[in-house]
């Protein structure tokens, strides 16, 4: 458990000034889309109140109040979002191939120590779930902060406050990342980690087999995306018709449990026997 | 320790913000508003089983709303349910369908969640559906599927007859199904294909459970209607997609336009002529088709026709200034009757310019305001249809501590619990 700990902490301090650099960027960023936002929609209101004389009451039913809603769809806003994701992927790619670079591989070290060598796998699962979770709670926190920051700017007459429940509701991507139920967020949470775990079993056998290994890889990850998503292929694809969404969603948890732990046991495999310098 | 406060940091954090927000909303004050229906005057009995469904905007502009059900004892809201629940009831919101699962697990699985497809009555519970291709059209492979559980024994039977003449049609869809004779009635809607001009027809194919075959096609006629200069625009059944109980009648309300409407739409100055409604009664048992011939206003008024299939009467109202009179068609006897309630006072007229929402259950016609746009009330009135006489007035009064500022509020039925 100790060098489980050891590893996490060594793995996210590999990245954590670059993670740090991200979650700045997508604060500033989204700060801007907040200033952007309420400053066009003020001078919306200054010409059509003081040039076109247009009554408030005309005003607000063709335009309506300002809100968050406006603010989460500018691209200020959704682009560090879409750079965090991207970061996020590229990541756990490079979590594992960094090992492999340079003239003194750093693998040699990792599958040289005194322990468990699924350790090295965990703890980089572990990272990349703390990193992605930790955007979240950062997107959570800045959507607070945002919603003062816009009370400051706008005044109450032109202004709708929203809660983030309300704003999930009315943003399609918001309601992916940080849906209104603890259900639906283990949900979508759980299937992005178990496709991670299957990306992770992917680079392992690449670098097992190289050449072979990526082919292997091809078919391991069809297979097991294939499995995973099963009832929803026979259902949204085949018409097949024939299970209760709440049998369905059974299946899904049986499924994916069965892919992670063969996921798990591939990839032990792999770096016990396999997996080369 | 301290080599690790970075990454502790990182998970407190993590935990504390996600935890809140998933918590927070469990203990924090309900926002959305308590709706239920208080009495002014008359019979608060009417009112004890019924319950009113809508849809509640709490931001219209944006969208963000969510189904709602008024009960007496509190308001139900589709999002507020767990996630479970909702995805239980996901494409589907109805209670019926819901309770059918329930009881016949085994039958429902796989069925199309439409009310329309089934029927039921105290010995059997039917399903009919016309199969098509991917792109949901007829083939000339589209079978009518059939499947009756019967209620006592439990026993399933399922067979198919191929849809007649099917290569003709390009869409076809069941609009009911019934049982008379006998012989399970499945009701189709749809449209022709073969010839040059598509028309739409509408079918009553009864069908021998034993035999598994159809014993006759009856297409309804549209031809009882005078639609010299007009051109009928749509056809569709009266029929409470509520409720799958045996009907005696089945009424179609015809939807008929000018005819130089559609010709002068590009034209400037064009002068839009209402649509005028025609009905067709038919007699499931019989197979009778009959005009609903009516008074003028009762065409007029035919959007706002209710089919009771508890009585076999077609209700009606019109309201004429401040005038209000209630018909009532009997579909047996084929006559009309009309009541005159009265003057409505100016909060009444006021709620009928705006729009109502009608039901009828045991010879009383209910009327809500069917919108909350503002700062109108939804108000509510009920009229014994036999003497007109006012038997309920009340409001559907709105609790909330948190007022919103695009909040809208559209009525769509009046429900009443067996």
């Amino acid at each position: 458990m100790k060098n489980y700990l050891k590893l996490v902490n060594f793995e996210f301090n590999r990245c954590a000034k670059l993670y740090f650099v991200l979650i700045g960027l997508t604060a500033v960023s989204q700060l801007i889309a907040v200033f952007v936002e309420s400053r066009r929609y003020l001078s919306q209101v200054n010409v059509a109140l003081y040039q076109d004389k247009i009554p408030k009451a005309q005003f607000l039913s063709e335009t309506g109040e300002m809100s968050m809603f406006w603010i989460v769809n500018n691209a200020w806003f959704s682009l560090p979002i879409i750079i965090c994701i991207t970061a996020m992927l590229f990541y756990s790619f490079f979590i594992w191939y960094i090992e492999w670079m340079g003239k003194n591989s750093f693998i040699y070290r990792l599958l040289m120590l005194p322990t468990a060598r699924m350790n090295i796998f965990w703890s980089k699962l572990t990272t990349i779930a703390l990193m992605i979770f930790g955007l979240i709670a950062a997107q959570l926190a800045l959507l607070l902060i945002e919603g003062q920051l816009l009370e400051w700017l706008v005044t109450n007459e032109f202004r709708v406050d929203l809660s983030i429940q309300q704003l999930s509701e009315s943003s399609y991507y918001l309601a992916i990342l940080i849906p209104k139920s603890f259900i639906a967020f283990i949900m979508h949470y759980g299937a992005g980690f178990g496709m991670l775990l299957i990306v992770f079993t992917v680079i392992l056998l690449e670098r097992s087999f190289r050449f072979k290994g990526m082919l292997l890889g091809l078919v391991f990850g069809t297979v097991a995306f294939l499995l995973f998503f099963l009832p929803t292929i026979a259902s949204e694809v085949v018409g097949f018709k024939g299970l209760y969404p709440e049998e369905l969603l059974i299946a899904e948890l049986v499924l994916g449990l069965m892919v992670i732990g063969l996921s798990s046991w591939t990839s032990h495999y792999l770096l016990n026997k396999k997996v080369t310098v | 320790m301290k080599r690790y406060k970075k990454i502790i940091a990182l998970v407190v954090v993590v935990v504390f913000s996600i935890g809140i927000y998933y918590i927070q909303p469990l203990f924090g004050p309900n926002k959305k508003p308590e709706f239920s229906v208080v009495a002014k005057s008359g019979d608060k009995s009417l009112t004890e089983n019924m319950s009113i469904t809508g849809y509640y905007y709490e931001n219209s502009q944006l969208g963000i709303g969510t189904e709602m059900k008024i009960t007496p004892g509190k308001t139900i809201y589709q999002s507020e349910k767990s996630y479970l629940d909702q995805l239980k009831s996901f494409g589907n919101i109805n209670e019926k369908i819901s309770q059918l699962q329930e009881d016949y697990r085994g039958f429902m699985r796989g069925k199309n969640s439409d009310l329309a497809n089934f029927y039921e009555d105290e010995m059997i519970l039917a399903y009919a559906e016309i199969t098509t291709d991917d792109f949901s059209t007829i083939s000339k492979d589209s079978k009518i599927t059939i499947d009756v559980l019967n209620k006592q024994t439990n026993e399933e039977s399922s067979f198919s007859v191929n849809l007649p003449k099917a290569d003709e049609y390009g869409y076809m869809y069941v609009e009911d199904v019934q049982v008379a004779n006998n012989q399970l009635i499945v009701i189709t809607n749809g449209y022709r294909v073969n010839s040059s001009n598509s028309q739409d027809e509408q079918h009553l194919y009864s069908i021998s459970i034993p035999k598994e075959k159809i014993e006759k096609d009856e297409k309804i006629q549209l031809d009882l209607i005078d639609s010299k200069g007009k051109q009928i625009q749509y056809v569709e059944l009266m029929n409470a997609s509520t409720s799958i109980t045996p009907a005696n009648f089945l009424v179609y309300r015809v939807e008929l336009n000018d005819d130089s409407t559609n010709m002068d739409m590009y034209e400037e100055n064009q002068v839009m002529t209402l649509p005028v409604y025609e009905l067709i009664g038919v007699n499931v048992e019989t197979g009778e088709q009959f005009l609903i011939s009516g008074s003028e206003e009762l065409n007029r008024h035919g959007i706002a026709a209710i089919l009771s299939t508890e009585s076999d009467n077609l209700y009606f109202y019109k309201k004429d200034g401040a005038n209000l009179s209630l018909y009532e068609y009997d579909l047996n006897q084929k006559e009309l009757t009309e009541v005159k309630v009265g003057e409505l006072s100016a909060a009444q007229q006021a709620m009928f310019n705006e729009g109502v929402i009608v039901q009828v259950r045991e010879d009383i016609m209910y009327f809500v305001t069917a919108y909350k746009i503002g700062d109108n009330e939804l108000q509510m009135l009920a009229f014994d249809s036999n003497s007109g006489e006012l038997v309920f007035e009340g409001i559907i009064e709105e609790k909330t501590d948190y007022p919103a500022k695009r909040e809208e509020v559209h009525i769509e039925n009046i429900l009443f619990e067996q």
